[in-house]
Order: structure tokens, then C-alpha cells, then sequence
């Protein structure tokens, strides 16, 4: 699940720590840092991340890697994340370390199904207008970048306003269903056949569900690259562990977890599990919307995507 | 031969016996004796005069006592959330979601939303459609269990413990597998009939009320049934004997002793319906059909979520639920002559249904497929599929049992499983203890009354999220470390369940006449030993139930450990969410089978004891 980067702003308590593509390496981390990690003993990490598949690995690699140094994860959607560290930021009694959007990007598409003939799968913009997807689409309900905001965000940016705003209000005639829960849930209930074209869902999570036998396809119809992100909790109890610990999800060694775990690695040297999911190894166009151009404008794209679209 | 139900009746015996042996022997004026017997709390000898004496008598200082720490408890429970909920719809919602100033937007909002009356039509629609469908399939399976001699009784009870065990996220998604485009359903039309038509849709208010029909008929079983169990069967067999057809002796015997106990529960489901988002969003809105609680659901979605609107909706639920309430109490104040627990003695016999048993087999077993059969077969289809896929005979060849293996192999779901027993089995004890006192002071129109009924059943309108932020507030300034603890969740889940525990209690209570109290108390039993040795045992079969719906729903209960729990302090529940919300759908089918079959050894082995003890209550 991504961090809506809507948070990043409404958030005074937190503070965006590390970029997410700022290659690290295990060499340059100071000594003194993890003499003062060690020294705090604990990370309490609130994670929107998977559980058994990313958060675990990667808490047994570094409590394997730093001994003495637990850390404590407790698993939430964003909305409720978002809503615990603001309110302890309130109370002055911040318990949290750190949050996340996970350390990768993701490119975002559309996926096909098994009824749909390969010849019939959309290939660019204008064929989601074709009046056989009428009713058969779907996409999340979550106001964030990766949803539809961000979709209508990456119109704009690559139609421009007048032919963005002609081709949105032609889309929304198709009438797609507004799935209130995750992209991961919108691309399952693709898999299972209810909807037999989703938008907005993430390509690796296509490519996971493809590698395990379903009949999915992730489509290159305007694929969107925004950004996940990790962040450290201002005046968080354990500042020094909480820093090792970001230093290592973003170092090769936890890149390289990430990209085990299907997911997209950020690390330049590290290499995702199918290699074409990243734009430079699969050679795609894309449409960038990164957190700073989602959060100057995710008004006004959620706004049209109420307007026309709810 | 008729007799006084067994444990109840010895107890009365005893407690006389105690009483006459206690008192000295009479002097003076016999009638100030047997009115002091009667207040029940003046021991010893008669020192006072009459005046005096009637004084007391009218004040009863025990029982004032005793309403007012109810009053007390449940108030420093409810009113502190309910201070935040108005504070919080009057309020601006500042970026850092703190709420400072006055404003009356958020109540403007609310009438001002898109298409207001379409969507409240819905609202009723759904509500009442949802409520006659739960009460029609859990009032006739609990009539056919509790007062007949139907067959297969024990699957009605497995169709209800399962079906209330099965974590919601599971049910509504099996069922919306069930009924989607691709389930079996379309798939056997389009197989057989039509290639090109989609017949169901589930998406629709059809779609809604079914699957929240379906949803909410374990709660009025469980509750009916304790409702029936305890009833006296004198008057059916009475009709039946005068040439009343068995149809006739329902509705015009059955249906009329139960009728407080029903329209309580009526009323109660409805606002539930009313007041649920969950069901209309993953249902509704992909349909997009629109339920006054649809906005609710975006509301508190949002980032930030806009908490000042969903409080205002909670304000004006809280009122109309205050509204019907009064009305409600209006109607139950002649409920005196629907108890048929009297000290007469009774013995609940069978209910001979002659032909009719197969007939009410056959019910029994569609109700079981419909509710039960069907969802788990779904479930079953997904924890073996490597990845959410049609059932159709080719995927057979790809089953798998990974996604069990996978459960297996995590030690860590134990660590959340005895979290998840705990604080629900401590949340269903705390619950009905409260509630058996509760329920007895309101149902009995002892002073106080009212107000305990209205504040016990606030919470009822509370939407999870708003319940859990005013609680994230008072955990984090309470003066005792519970933030991020198993108590903060416990202590949430004792207001949430509140009004449900009342529910069970409140309706076992007008079921019992109070003449048995009264020969109590003329005996000279104080309060605790006639709730102790009168009303509790009495109240077991209401008492079980209770504890068992709160216990079942509670560990399933999501919203608020994914607000509450601290790293310590996980739930399954929690667990099961986030495997769910990132694809893990055959694992948290896997896990969600593994937990029912759980819950419902323990379940079971309760319900035994429980039944037991009814034994020896009711002697059958």
C-alpha cells in the first residue's frame, strides 16, 4: 500500500526524513550512530507494509544484523497510521519511530483477465473509451496518488487541461466502479473476475499474481511513476535506531529484500524480481507524479475525481 | 404436577426459611412486621411507627444506591466519547486534525449532500428490508429450535456459532464473490442459460440487504432464542388442546408472549442498520447506490478523515435513537403482561409439530446452506486457490495447501490469538455482569430507569473510528500507562458491546415476573441475594447468549484494534486486515477457517457449561 502523500502535509508531528532514491551504502553508517541505536535498544515502526511478506524480513535481517536493537511494528491502513501519530503529536506522548510508504516506486497501470481476449486488452488512452468496458471497469476509492487523483493528475500532465478535462468526462461515462479498499484488493477482485479491466493498480503486484499462474496482465496504458516513502516521527523515542534502521531498508541489503519480496527495489544497483517492471529494463514511457507535485495539486484532481467519477 | 423452576424456587425456600428463623417471634403490630419483610433491607425488631416506616419504604435506599453507581459506571464509560463526539461536530478540523472554534458546517453538510433523498430512501429501504430478513430467518429457526421438536437443533446452533465466528471482511467478501460476475451463480446462468447476461448483481440494494440480512440473523437468533427457551409453554399448550392449528398458535400465542422482546429487538437491529456503513460501502458504493452512511464511509476515509462530519451524523443518530427509546419504554411499561415466567412453576414442554418436523428440518438445513454453507464453501474455494480465481473443475487441479502452510509455519498468530481470546472473553464477562444489573434496574422501572437505557444504548451509534479516536485521546492522557495495551482495546470494546449485552439482558429480564422478586423481597432477600439467587439464575439462558455474541463478534471486531493495538498488543483481527488489504486472500481464508474452527470448540464447550447450569435453573 503506498502513503498518500496528502499526509506528508497534514502531518505536523512527522517530518520526511530520506528520499527514497538517495542510494546508500553500509559502508558510510556512522559507528557512533550505531552505538547510539544500540544504546536505545527498540525501533516501534507503524507500518502500512504487508506483514508476513516485507515487514518481517526485513525486522529478522536487521535485529540479525544490529543484536540488542528490537524492533516493534504494529500494522494499520494509512488513514488509521496517520490518525495514531497525529494524535500522539497532540498529546506530547509520540510512542511511534516511524512510518512508511515503503522504500520503492511503482509504475501504475491497468491489468487484463482471462475472458478478455489478449487482442481486446486497451493499449492506449483512448481505447478505455471504447463502449465495451462500459461497467466493466474499476479502480480504488483511496484519495492518494496511486488512485485516481494521481490518474487524473497524470492526465492533465501529459493531455494538458482542455483535452484532460474532454477525455476525464468521457471516461466517467464508462462509469467505473469505485472499490472502497486498496489497489492490491481492486487487482484481486480483477483476478476473480468481477471486473475485467482496473486502473490504477500496481505492476508488480500484477507481475506476483502472473508469476503464481492467474491470468493477469499488467498494461502499459499510461503508466504513472510516483513514489513510496519512509519517515521518521518527530521527537520519536528512539531517534538514533530509528535512523540505522531507515539507513538499512534503503541499503542494498534491504533493497535487496524488497525486490525478494516482489517488490519494486529504489536502489539503482539493486535489480526488481521480473526486471522489465522497472521503466528503464521493461523500456516504457511514463507519466512522473511525485509526492511534491501530488501535494501542490491533489485538491484539485480529487476534486474533479468527486465531481465526475463518485 | 406443576413446580416452580427448580433452582429459583429452592433458592426462594431457602432465603424464606433463613428469614423466618432469623426473625423474632411477632409482637406488636403483625402489619409493620410483614411491610418490613416486605422493604426488605430493616432487620431486626420493629422499633419504628407507622409513618415513618412507609417513608422508607417509599425510598429505597439500597436499590438508589445501587442505580446510581450504575449510572456513575456507565456514565464515566460513555459520556467522555460522547463529549468528543459533540465537541468534535461543532468544531473546525484543523490540518493537524486538532478541532478548535464553532462551526455549524458539518451539520449543514450533512443536509446538503448530494441527493439526500434518494439516499435516505435507500437508507429505510435497506434498514427495514435488512431487519425483516434477519428477524424472519432468526425468529422462526429460534422458535423451531427453542419450542418445537424440530430435528437437526445442533446445526442451527453450528450455523449461528460459525457463521458469527467468520471474521466480517471474510463473509461480506465470499458473498460478494458468490454473487459477482464471476461467481458461481452468474456462471452456471451463463453456462446453461444465457453466455451474455449477468443475471445477479450484486452491487445493488438487493445485494445490500441480503448479505446484512444474512449478517445480522445470528443476533436475533441468539436472542430469541434465550427469549423462547425461558418461556412459558402453558398458553401454546393451552390452545393447541382447544383445536388451535399450529400456525394460529404461533401468531396468536408465540409471536404475542415474545412481542416485547421482538420489537425491542426490531428496533434495535434497525438502528444498527441505519447507522452501519461497512455493508453499503463494500457493497453499495461500487454500485454506487447511496445510503445516508455512504458519505460517513468516504468521510472517514479521507486524509485527514473529516471527523466533524461523522460526528455530526453520529449527534443526529444519537437523537433519533433517544427518540425511539422513549417511545420504546412508553410501549414496554404494560410488558408485565407479557412475562410468563411467573412463580407458578412451569416446564417448558416441546411443541409438537406432528408432520410439520420435516418441514421444519427442511428449514433448518436451508438456512444452514444459505448462511452458512454457501459463504465457507467460498471461503474453503480461496484458502485452496493459489490466487482468487472462478470455481470452475479445471482450477481444482491447481488447489494448494500453501496458504495453510504458510499459517501453520507462523508461530506469531498464536501471540494474537490468546490477545484476541482475552480481551474478548474479558469484554463479554465485564459486558454482561454490567448488563445483568443494568437491564434488571431498567426493565423493572426502578428509579433511574430511563437513564441507564439511553446511556447504555448510546454507543450503539458510535461509528468505529470515532469511538476509537476519543479513546486514542483518553488513552494517551489517562493518568495509568493503557495506551497501546490490550485494556485500551478491552475498555473500547466494553462501550461498543454495551448496549448489545443490554440488549440480551433487558429482554431476559421482562420475561420473568416480577412476582418472584417480590415473594423474594417479602421473604426479606435484600437486592444482591435476589439478583443472585432469583434473577441471574433465571437470567442464564439470556445471560449465555449475551456473552457468546459478544464474545464471537468482539474477536472478530476490526476498527478498533487497527486503531488501538500497540505493538504488544495485536490482535487476529488485525492480522487478518492487513493480509486481506494486500492480496493474502488465500491465507487470510486459511487463517480465518483455522480461527472459526477455534472459536467454535470454545464456543461449544461454553454454550455446554452454560446449558447446564440452565438445568438447573429451568429443568430441561
Amino acid at each position: 500500500m503506498r502513503f498518500p502523500q496528502a499526509l506528508l502535509c497534514a502531518a505536523t508531528a512527522a517530518v520526511v526524513a530520506t528520499a527514497a532514491l538517495r542510494p546508500t551504502s553500509g559502508q558510510t553508517i556512522d559507528s557512533n550512530l550505531i552505538e547510539a541505536a544500540k544504546k536505545e535498544g527498540e525501533v516501534v515502526w507503524y507500518t502500512t507494509l504487508v506483514v508476513t511478506q516485507i515487514v518481517r524480513p526485513l525486522v529478522q535481517a536487521f535485529e540479525k544484523k544490529y543484536p540488542g536493537i528490537k524492533v516493534s511494528y504494529t500494522a494499520a491502513p494509512f488513514q488509521e497510521v496517520a490518525t495514531r501519530i497525529v494524535n500522539e503529536g497532540r498529546a506530547a506522548n509520540v510512542k511511534a519511530d516511524l512510518f512508511d510508504g515503503g522504500a520503492t516506486f511503482y509504475p501504475i497501470n491497468a491489468a487484463g483477465f482471462d475472458l478478455v481476449p489478449a487482442s481486446d486488452a486497451p493499449r492506449k488512452l483512448n481505447d478505455l473509451l471504447d463502449p465495451k468496458w462500459r461497467g466493466r471497469m474499476a479502480w480504488t476509492d483511496a484519495p492518494s496518488a496511486g488512485g485516481p487523483s494521481g490518474f487524473i493528475g497524470a492526465i492533465f500532465l501529459s493531455l494538458g487541461k482542455d483535452k484532460g478535462i474532454e477525455f476525464l468526462t468521457k471516461l466517467a461515462e464508462q462509469r467505473i466502479a469505485n472499490i472502497p479498499s486498496n489497489q492490491r484488493v481492486v487487482l484481486d477482485q480483477n483476478i476473480g473476475g468481477q471486473y475485467p479491466l482496473v486502473l490504477c493498480i500496481y505492476n508488480y503486484h500484477a507481475a506476483i499474481s502472473a508469476s503464481q499462474g492467474a491470468p493477469v496482465q499488467w498494461l502499459k496504458v499510461l503508466p504513472i511513476l510516483t513514489f513510496g516513502t519512509v519517515a521518521m516521527v518527530k521527537n520519536g523515542p528512539h531517534p538514533n535506531a530509528t535512523k540505522l534502521f531507515i539507513e538499512f531498508m534503503l541499503s542494498e541489503e534491504g533493497q535487496r529484500i524488497h525486490a525478494e519480496a516482489g517488490y519494486i527495489p529504489a536502489h539503482p544497483n539493486v535489480a526488481a524480481k521480473s526486471p522489465d517492471l522497472k521503466p528503464e529494463i521493461g523500456k516504457y514511457e511514463y507519466q512522473l507524479v511525485s509526492p511534491e507535485m501530488y501535494n501542490a495539486n491533489a485538491a484539485e484532481w480529487t476534486s474533479i475525481y468527486k465531481k465526475l467519477f463518485q | 404436577v406443576k413446580r416452580p423452576p427448580v433452582a429459583a424456587g429452592l433458592r426462594l425456600r431457602l432465603i424464606c426459611q433463613q428469614r423466618v428463623r432469623a426473625e423474632k417471634p411477632v409482637t406488636g403490630n403483625s402489619e409493620i412486621t410483614l411491610s418490613k419483610a416486605a422493604a426488605g433491607h430493616v432487620k431486626g425488631p420493629a422499633r419504628l411507627s407507622g409513618p415513618v416506616l412507609r417513608y422508607f419504604r417509599l425510598v429505597d435506599y439500597p436499590l438508589i444506591a445501587l442505580s446510581t453507581a450504575i449510572i456513575v459506571i456507565i456514565g464515566l464509560l460513555v459520556l467522555p466519547p460522547i463529549w468528543t463526539l459533540i465537541r468534535t461536530s461543532f468544531a473546525n478540523t484543523m490540518p493537524d486534525f486538532s478541532t478548535a472554534g464553532f462551526t455549524l458546517d458539518h451539520y449543514i453538510n450533512l443536509v446538503t449532500g448530494r441527493n439526500l433523498a434518494v439516499s435516505a430512501v435507500n437508507s429505510i429501504v435497506f434498514a427495514t428490508c435488512a431487519t425483516a430478513l434477519s428477524l424472519i430467518i432468526g425468529g422462526i429457526l429460534a422458535w423451531l429450535i427453542e419450542r418445537t421438536d424440530a430435528p437437526l437443533k445442533g446445526l442451527a446452533y453450528v450455523t449461528t456459532i460459525v457463521s458469527l465466528g467468520t471474521p466480517y471482511i471474510l463473509y461480506v467478501t465470499a458473498w460478494l464473490y458468490l454473487l459477482g460476475r464471476a461467481g458461481p451463480f452468474n456462471d452456471l446462468y451463463r453456462t446453461w442459460i444465457d453466455p451474455t447476461s449477468t443475471p445477479f448483481n450484486v452491487n445493488s440494494l438487493t445485494g445490500m440487504i441480503l448479505i446484512e440480512g444474512f449478517l445480522w440473523s445470528p443476533l436475533v437468533f441468539l436472542l430469541l432464542s434465550s427469549t423462547f427457551r425461558a418461556a412459558n409453554a402453558d398458553m401454546e399448550e393451552a390452545a393447541r388442546m382447544s383445536g388451535a392449528s399450529i400456525l394460529d398458535t404461533i401468531r396468536l400465542i408465540s409471536m404475542k408472549l415474545a412481542r416485547p422482546a421482538l420489537f425491542a429487538l426490531a428496533l434495535f437491529v434497525f438502528i444498527r442498520n441505519i447507522e452501519t456503513f461497512e455493508v453499503p460501502a463494500l457493497v453499495g458504493m461500487p454500485g454506487r447506490v447511496d445510503v445516508l452512511t455512504t458519505e460517513l464511509y468516504k468521510s472517514i476515509k479521507e486524509v485527514p478523515p473529516r471527523i466533524g462530519y461523522a460526528s455530526a451524523f453520529s449527534v443526529v443518530m444519537l437523537i433519533i435513537v433517544g427518540a425511539l427509546l422513549l417511545l420504546y419504554g412508553r410501549i414496554s411499561k404494560q410488558a408485565e403482561r407479557y412475562a410468563s415466567i411467573t412463580g407458578k412453576g412451569f416446564r417448558p414442554r416441546p411443541f409438537a409439530l406432528g408432520r410439520g418436523r420435516w418441514i421444519a428440518g427442511l428449514v433448518i438445513l436451508v438456512n444452514f446452506a444459505i448462511v452458512l454453507a454457501l459463504p465457507i464453501s467460498a471461503i474453503l474455494w480461496t484458502s485452496l486457490m493459489p490466487f482468487v480465481r472462478p470455481m470452475r473443475w479445471v482450477a481444482l487441479g491447481t488447489a494448494t495447501i500453501k496458504h495453510y502452510e504458510a499459517v501453520v509455519s507462523s508461530p506469531y498468530y498464536l501471540g494474537l490469538a490468546l490477545n484476541t481470546l482475552l480481551v474478548s472473553a474479558g469484554t463479554a464477562t465485564v459486558v454482561m455482569l454490567l448488563a445483568l444489573v443494568a437491564g434488571w434496574l431498567a426493565a423493572r422501572r426502578k428509579p433511574g430507569a430511563a437513564m441507564i437505557d439511553q446511556l447504555i444504548t448510546m454507543p450503539l451509534v458510535f461509528p468505529g473510528l470515532v469511538l476509537g479516536i476519543a479513546l486514542l485521546e483518553i488513552g494517551l492522557r489517562f493518568p495509568i500507562p493503557i495506551y497501546g495495551t490490550l485494556w485500551l482495546i478491552g475498555l473500547a470494546f466494553v462501550i461498543r458491546y454495551m448496549p448489545y449485552g443490554m440488549r440480551y439482558a433487558y429482554s431476559g429480564v421482562m420475561q420473568i415476573h416480577s412476582e418472584l422478586e417480590q415473594a423474594a423481597s417479602v421473604s426479606g432477600a435484600n437486592i444482591r441475594e435476589s439478583l443472585r439467587f432469583i434473577v441471574a439464575p433465571l437470567l442464564i439462558p439470556a445471560l449465555t447468549s449475551g456473552w457468546l455474541f459478544i464474545f464471537l463478534i468482539a474477536a472478530k471486531e476490526m476498527s478498533l484494534p487497527l486503531l488501538l493495538a500497540g505493538p504488544s498488543s495485536q490482535t487476529i483481527s488485525v492480522a487478518m486486515f492487513d493480509l486481506w488489504a494486500n492480496g493474502q486472500g488465500g491465507e487470510v481464508a486459511a487463517l480465518g477457517l483455522m480461527w472459526v474452527t477455534f472459536m467454535t470448540i470454545v464456543a461449544t464447550i461454553f454454550y455446554r457449561v452454560a446449558r447446564r447450569l440452565s438445568l438447573t435453573s429451568f429443568g430441561h
